[in-house]
């Protein structure tokens, strides 16, 4: 991407600056594309406690 | 982010190439304004595949833009000049005001390839101008409005 500084004319003869950002076709693709939002981590699965059978019954 | 709209959109062009320090001009006698923008395809065509399958080549882009026939009109007798004289001129297609910041478009180097002018009887004229991509130094370009002047 590069910066330049173009024209503006308007119809009663006023001249202005304008500053554009101009880009490829391949940046520009790169510009608009979304980034893939990070999926959200999940919570550490707690170990199971296993209890023993009660040996008295 | 947002949506666009036609009304909202605007279409300019400049006598300077757009790698000349151009001037931009709105056409503020455009109403329908449309982008043609496809690729080239080459067709494979063997027994590997079911299917039709395609390479593709050189993007096609050129822009129509229909403008009410206005006697005197200076933008108009700008693009009537490039038609005549078969010279190139910039323009620029934009999602607004070309001096507002974010608003965006597509900008090249333009040859003017059509200018019919249909003459109703009954209705106001319009000139069918089509722009299409000139032999320059400058690509055609996407461009973002920065910050502003």
């Amino acid at each position: 991407m590069r910066t330049v500084i173009h024209k503006f004319r308007d119809k009663r003869g006023k001249v202005v600056d304008v500053q554009l950002e101009v880009r490829s076709a391949k940046e520009y693709v790169e510009h608009v594309e979304q980034p893939n939002p990070e999926p959200p981590k999940k919570p550490a699965v707690k170990p199971t406690t296993i209890k023993e059978p009660d040996a008295s019954v | 982010m947002s949506e666009v709209i036609g009304l909202e959109g605007k279409a300019y062009i400049s006598e300077d190439l757009i790698g000349d320090d151009p001037t931009w001009e709105e056409i503020d006698i455009a109403s329908e304004i449309s982008g043609e923008d496809s690729r080239n395809q080459a067709t494979i065509k063997d027994r590997r595949s079911q299917f039709e399958k395609y390479k593709l080549g050189q993007r096609v882009v050129s822009y129509s833009v229909t403008v009410t026939y206005v006697k005197g009109d200076e933008v108009l007798a700008t693009i009537r000049d490039a038609y005549d004289n078969n010279t190139p001129i910039g323009f620029a297609s934009m999602t607004g005001d070309i001096t507002e910041s974010g608003e965006e478009g597509f900008m090249f180097d333009a040859l003017v390839a059509e200018m019919g002018k249909p003459e109703p009887f009954e209705d106001v004229w319009t000139v069918d101008v089509v722009f299409v991509p000139a032999s320059t130094e400058d690509e055609p370009t996407f461009v973002t409005v920065g910050g502003g002047s």
